[in-house]
């Protein structure tokens, strides 16, 4: 079965000055369909990019990037936004609601632009939120507020779920919930969802864990058999 | 430490470089436009002042009815402040260029210096000043002189000119040079009476081209006045109490120039009576010789025509006579030829009688000679024959009795014969002629007696005896005697026709010699006649040559008379003209009042009050306009700053966590502030304070003959208005820091809570926001949940909104004025004031007003200046009262603004312009009370109201007037509406005509005043452009700003949109749709604010002789919100590279 996600000599340089930094070093791995996979690594080991690679927010300066068999390292910028629109789901590590719009609104915000959004409502209801869809971002707590950010990112019925150290702002009971909804998210959907993260206790629950390491891949380990998130302690 | 606090500073500014910019942008702007428009009036009435101290223009002008002397000027100069006095002259005359066009020109003199130095010294710009009395300089104005008028061109005076003659010494004069003289200066007109009412040129002359022996006008300067700034109240006050101290003396010495003027008038008429005395004297006696000699002459020809006349009665009684005769003599001639005819034809008939005679006598002759021959007589028959002839002859009665005896003898035989008959008759028979033959018997027998008597005779015997003779012959005596006898006869009878031929024959000549004789008598006659006729021939011509001559010399003497009429009437007429002329003077110095002196200030000079009005204007608008022009630019700088140090709460906080003092922290922000405003305040005074005064000035540089313009830096200004902007953003921004200090450190390094998401007004209306669409209602709540934001952004578009529209607006209601005026209120062309309602029958006047060709219709009115008052407020207003009402319509509409209604001017109607109501705060029904020049005063109330947007004027008919004020109002204007108002050659041809009459003072064009409103108007107009390009450039900058403040605010939430795989256009739109409806939300209280704003400035700008328009069209709503709304469309333009930019990985970002 060929690889849901596929990076090949993936290189990405920033040019700070006259020196050149390469925040990405031929980095290649193969991530499949359905999958769990938690990227790994140390601040500025580059995992940021690589998300930012794959949620097609940057490009690659080197080698090929493929998603569902399509090379998006090759797309324009226009069709780099038509991917972002129909293809990915985003969870920002501090969740980038909308202040202005209600629980509800924001979630429609995203399923607004798409083809086939999964109903707004029934999504936040999925994430435990039924209670509170006419309620402002300011007005929920931050695990609340996460909850919005991934149901925002599941009901546009994306390909794949990119999650930016989306525990990274939450306290530890809040940040187990919201893993255990994206791991929920995954095993019940079958939706590939890639998380980043710097803390290397969850790694345990992925089905695949990327190490990355000045940009480069350090280790990829395949998790035969990974462990529910609520028995995970950090 | 420090270094890094100002590296902080130093790059705060570099990372917020549009922040900066848009500060330093705003400020600069605000106070550039603030200090700029502030200083220019300043600037230019200094720069007026320099220029009138620099040329040492007069502070006072006098001028006298019958001018100066140099006593007059003494008393003048000794009047304690009156610094120098010039007494100079001054006339009005027409002059004709080389190209034969006619001028009116102003010559003034120039004064020599007498030390104290020139007044009203002129500027050569050209040339050189004029030395002898036939050169002159041109004075240079605007729009004018240079392009008419060469170097050495000629100009003389006029001949159409009335009473110059007198005046000026030279009537040609070369133009030497051009000069500025300060006192015209401005393409206002200067009125005059000559010409077509208007000075068209001015010159300079040197003073001995003026003749007269008094001086016309004088000019003076104030000491102390100099050191002031003309322009101000204190140089007015100042020369105002040294002008009416020279009104205060000009009583007295007026006085005594009116005694001088009048005697010496006086002397004159006197002199002029005498002189017509004597003309009078003269021409009579040369009159009365001229009719003498003149009678004589008809005397003359009296006489030759009374000759001539009896010499043609001569000539027609010979003439008469000689026709007479010539009559008779044909007559004559006539009967003669008739008398000879007849005598002739008897004579003929006479002649022809003798030669029948003749011819029947040859005949028988010659039958009686061949009877004879027939006989052959021989010779003695022959002889008894011819002695038988001779008896015959010599006894005539022989032949009688012969032949009596033969018929007796032939009877006796008869007798004989019938008596034998008788005889041999038988008896019986014989018996029967018995008696008859006794009766032939006797007759017989006494035949026988009768023959034998016969035969007694001796004669018979001859005879007898010659019968005997012949009777041998054969042939019978019977036979012969009367042969005998017939030739006797015929001898005799041929004797006798040759008498009757020689009686005949003298007849004939008898005959001829009378007829010869009566020929020549005839003859003699016709001679006679003839001569007659040639002398009635030559005595004709000679009469016909003597009528000719008469007839000459009676034309001649008629012409004569002819000339002596004609030069008695003309005598006449100039006799009386004379004397009319000699009590016109009289009657005129009766007339003659004392004498006054006008004592007129710089403010009555035309060029100056002009300039000072305009700069009057510009200052009403330069003064309301920037300073909210400035409020809007602090209001955006403070608002900057505001929200700048709100978005680095969490650097504050840090740097206050890291200890540092809260001096130190608001230093960072009041440092950047301070440098963006000060910056902009240097920049913005340094390109305000020159660019615009100067622009400003130079829009009047087409109206006037602008001097050196004077634009220091108004230091005043410059730290007043950059200390404003300065502390406006330092307070702004010590304030926000210090309410952000007022935090704990712990709470400012925590992201700041997000406000709290609120539901608008808007989503309680479910039926609307139901069907808007998803980003619609993102748009409708954020618009409304960022209140500060929403508040900033829309004012400051409604601030350069509002700025526009009374740009705009101000401009609609300066083309109101000319507009409305006159197009559409005013209809007249021309006031003409007159002497006096006598004036009026004028011929000429009357002739040219009614001519179609030039005049549509006229009116006469009564035109004073009155005050009127109502309550405590009160107004100088000029009263228009025609003898009838209906009289005005034609020439001014009367309509109510506010109502658009038409107002009915009607008897007892009084009615007063809009602006005048405004000042005195009276309304239709109030009664105001008017007082004029003599303090006659009257109240009336008040019918309506009419727009009018030039002057203050009130109408009534001369009947409300004269029973309001007690006087009558006595027609001294005269009301013109011309036929073609736009033909300008026409214009003036009928102002010199209608001057020409010499019925009106002066003339007063409506479309001279219209250009000089027009012409102020559009200088106010350049300066309102001016205001729209500032007010677009900081519409633009204040958007700029704000768009760049909301964006940087929100770039985490753009990049959050764009993540979840928004398009550049839709991000676009969820941007600007914000942007868009704050601007429009900001241009619809913009133009509400417009209104206000500009009644505001226009209220200000208004002076109490002017009314502006006060709306503002709907075209300059429209172009201040398209303005507007395009700017914030560009502004969004340049924005969309920017949201373009903003990298997505700033939504990774954690929350400042």
């Amino acid at each position: 079965m060929e690889s849901f996600v596929h990076f090949e000599n993936v290189c990405k340089y920033y040019k700070m000055g006259s020196t050149t930094i390469a925040a990405a070093d031929n980095v290649s791995f193969d991530i499949n369909k359905g999958e769990f996979c938690i990227i790994v690594g140390p601040s500025g080991a580059g995992k940021t990019t690589i998300l930012n690679m794959l949620g097609g927010m940057d490009s690659c300066d080197d080698g090929i990037i493929c998603l569902d068999g399509q090379e998006i390292s090759s797309y324009s910028p226009k069709k780099l936004t038509m991917y972002r629109r129909y293809d990915v789901g985003f969870v920002f590590q501090f969740y980038n609601l909308v202040q202005n719009l209600t629980a509800l609104e924001n979630v429609e915000l995203a399923g607004e632009i798409c083809r086939s959004p999964l109903p707004a409502a029934e999504t936040l209801s999925k994430v435990g939120l039924a209670e509170r869809l006419n309620n402002f971002p300011a007005q929920l707590s931050g695990g609340e507020q996460q909850r919005v950010s991934i149901a925002r990112a599941l009901a546009k019925n994306p390909k794949i779920l990119l999650c930016d150290e989306p525990t990274g702002a939450l306290d530890y009971v809040t940040g187990k919930q919201v893993l255990k909804l994206l791991q929920d998210t995954c095993r019940n959907t079958g939706r590939t969802v890639i998380v980043i993260t710097h803390n290397t206790a969850i790694t345990a629950m992925a089905d695949r864990v990327i190490h990355v390491k000045n940009g480069q891949v350090a280790e990829v380990e395949v998790n035969a058999n990974p462990i529910p998130v609520e028995r995970i302690e950090w | 430490m420090r270094k890094t606090y100002s590296k902080n500073t130093g790059r705060t500014i570099k990372e917020t470089f549009g922040r900066f910019a848009a500060i330093f942008a705003i400020v600069a702007l605000g106070v550039g436009f603030l200090a700029g428009l502030l200083s220019a009036t300043p600037n230019m009435r200094k720069s007026f002042d320099i220029h009138f101290d620099e040329t040492s223009m007069y502070d006072i002008r006098a001028l006298g009815d019958l001018g100066f002397t140099d006593d007059d000027i003494e008393s003048i100069r000794g009047l304690n402040g009156v610094e120098n006095v010039q007494p100079g002259y001054l006339a009005d005359v027409l002059m004709t260029s080389e190209k034969g066009n006619d001028f009116a020109a102003r010559m003034h003199s120039l004064s020599q210096d007498s030390g104290a130095g020139i007044i009203n010294r002129p500027k050569l710009t050209s040339g050189r000043f004029p030395q002898n009395s036939g050169e002159c300089v041109i004075i240079n104005m605007p729009l004018s002189s240079k392009s008419k008028f060469n170097m050495g061109n000629i100009l003389s005076v006029s001949e159409n000119n009335k009473n110059t003659g007198d005046v000026l010494s030279s009537t040609e004069y070369t133009i030497v040079g051009f000069a500025d003289y300060s006192p015209y200066f401005s393409v206002e007109k200067e009125y005059t009476s000559i010409g077509s009412g208007s000075v068209d040129l001015f010159l300079l002359v040197p003073e001995d081209s003026f003749a007269t022996d008094f001086y016309t006008d004088v000019y003076i300067t104030v000491s102390g006045a100099r050191e002031l700034n003309s322009m101000t109240g204190a140089y007015k006050t100042l020369v105002g109490s040294i002008a009416e101290e020279i009104g205060q003396i000009s009583g007295k010495r007026c006085e005594i120039r009116h005694n001088e003027f009048i005697n010496e008038a006086e002397e004159k008429l006197n002199d002029a009576k005498a002189e017509y005395e004597k003309a009078k004297g003269e021409a009579a006696a040369e009159l009365s010789d001229a009719e003498r000699q003149l009678a004589d002459g008809w005397h003359k020809i009296d006489d030759g025509e009374k000759k001539l006349s009896d010499a043609w009665e001569k000539i027609s009684v010979s003439e008469k006579e000689l026709n007479k005769n010539e009559a008779e003599l044909k007559k004559q001639e006539i009967s003669l030829d008739a008398e000879f005819e007849k005598a002739e034809k008897k004579l003929d008939e006479a002649q022809n009688e003798i030669d029948k005679n003749q011819k029947t006598l040859n005949k028988t002759l010659t039958e009686a000679q061949n009877e004879l021959n027939s006989y052959k007589l021989s010779g003695a028959q022959q002889s008894s024959f011819d002695d038988l002839r001779r008896l015959v002859l010599t006894y005539p009665s022989l032949a009688g009795d012969l032949e009596t005896l033969q018929n007796k003898s032939g009877r006796l035989d008869k007798i004989a014969l019938r008596l034998t008959e008788i005889s041999t008759m038988p008896y019986e028979e014989q018996l029967k002629y018995a008696d008859e033959a006794a009766a032939l018997q006797k007759e017989a027998d006494m035949l026988q007696a009768e023959i034998g008597k016969i035969m007694a005779d001796e004669a018979y015997a001859a005879y007898a005896n010659a019968s005997e003779h012949l009777a041998m012959t054969g042939a019978s005596v019977e036979k012969l005697a009367p042969l005998a006898l017939k030739l006797g006869s015929l001898d005799s009878a041929k004797k006798e026709l040759a008498k009757g031929q020689t009686e005949l024959d003298a007849r004939r000549a008898d005959f001829l010699a009378q007829k010869k004789s009566a020929l020549a008598q005839i003859e003699d006659g016709r001679r006679k006649l003839s001569d007659g006729k040639l002398e009635l021939a030559n005595a004709k011509n000679t009469y016909y040559r003597e009528l000719s001559k008469l007839n000459d010399a009676k034309n001649k003497l008629y012409d004569s008379q002819k000339e002596y009429e004609e030069s008695k009437e003309n005598a006449d007429k100039e006799l009386a003209d004379g004397w009319q002329e000699i009590l016109d003077s009289e009657a005129k110095l009766s007339d003659i009042s004392t004498p006054k002196w006008h004592v007129f200030t710089r403010e009555d000079n035309t060029s100056y009050s002009s300039i000072k009005a305009n700069i009057d204007k510009v200052d009403s608008i330069a003064r309301v306009f920037p300073i909210f022009f400035f409020l809007v630019a602090a209001l955006v700088a403070l608002t900057t700053m505001t929200r700048m140090v709100e978005d680095e709460r969490l650097q504050i906080g840090t740097m206050k966590a890291l200890g540092y003092s809260r001096s130190a922290i608001i230093g960072k922000y009041v440092l950047y502030a301070l440098a963006a405003s000060s910056l902009g305040s240097v920049v913005g005074i340094a390109v305000g304070f020159r660019l615009f005064p100067t622009v400003i000035w130079n829009i009047y540089a087409m109206m006037y003959a602008l001097p050196e313009f004077y634009c220091p830096v108004n230091w005043v200004y410059a730290f007043s208005t950059a200390g404003a902007a300065i502390i406006c953003t330092l307070l702004a921004t010590t304030n926000a820091c210090r309410s952000t200090l007022k935090e704990k450190p712990a709470q400012l390094m925590l992201p700041k809570a997000p406000e709290a998401g609120k539901r608008v007004l808007l989503e309680r209306i479910t039926p609307i926001w139901s069907r808007m669409k998803f980003t619609h209602k993102v748009t409708a709540r954020n618009l409304f949940r960022y209140k500060k934001r929403f508040f900033m952004t829309s004012i400051g578009v409604a601030g350069c909104t509002a700025l526009l529209v009374t740009g705009f607006g101000l401009r609609d209601s300066f083309s109101d004025v000319t507009g409305r005026q006159f197009g559409e209120l005013s209809k007249y062309d021309i006031l003409a004031p007159i002497s006096g309602e006598d004036v009026l029958n004028n011929s000429d006047l009357q002739n040219l007003l009614s001519d179609r060709d030039y005049v549509s219709g006229s009116t006469a009115v009564y035109f004073e200046n009155v005050t009127a008052s109502y309550k405590d407020k009160s107004i100088e207003v000029s009263a228009f009262v025609p003898d009838k009402t209906e009289d005005l319509q034609d020439f001014i509409r009367f309509r109510n603004r506010k109502s658009g209604k038409s107002l009915d001017f009607e008897e007892g109607s009084v009615i007063i312009t809009e602006k005048a109501s405004e000042v005195l705060k009276l309304k239709a029904g109030d009664t105001l009370s008017l007082t004029d020049n003599d303090n006659n005063s009257g109240n009336f109330t008040v019918s309506g109201i009419c727009e009018n947007y030039v002057g203050n004027y009130i109408y009534m008919s001369e009947d409300t007037y004269a029973s309001g004020m007690g006087n009558t109002a006595e027609r001294n204007m005269l009301v013109i509406r011309l036929s073609n108002s736009g033909d300008e050659e026409q214009k003036s041809d009928f102002g010199k005509r209608l001057l020409e009459t010499g019925a009106v003072s002066g003339i007063r064009f409506t479309s001279d005043t219209k250009d000089a409103v027009s012409q102020a108007m559009g200088n106010i107009d350049m300066l309102v452009v001016v205001i729209i390009i500032s007010a677009g450039a900081l519409a633009l900058v204040v958007l700029y700003n704000l768009t760049n403040i909301n964006i940087s605010e929100r770039i985490k939430e753009i990049a959050t949109i764009k993540v979840l795989g928004f398009t550049d256009r839709e991000v676009n739109a969820y941007i600007n749709r914000e942007s868009i409806m704050l601007s429009v939300i900001g241009t619809i209280l913009g133009l509400a604010l417009g209104v206000l704003l500009h009644q505001y400035v226009i209220g200000r700008a208004e002076m109490d002789s002017m009314m502006f328009g006060r709306t503002v069209k709907i075209m300059s709503f429209a172009y201040s919100a398209a303005l507007t709304m395009a700017f914030s469309i560009l502004v969004d333009l340049i924005m969309s590279r920017k949201l373009k930019n903003i990298s997505m990985v700033e939504s990774m970002k954690a929350p400042e």
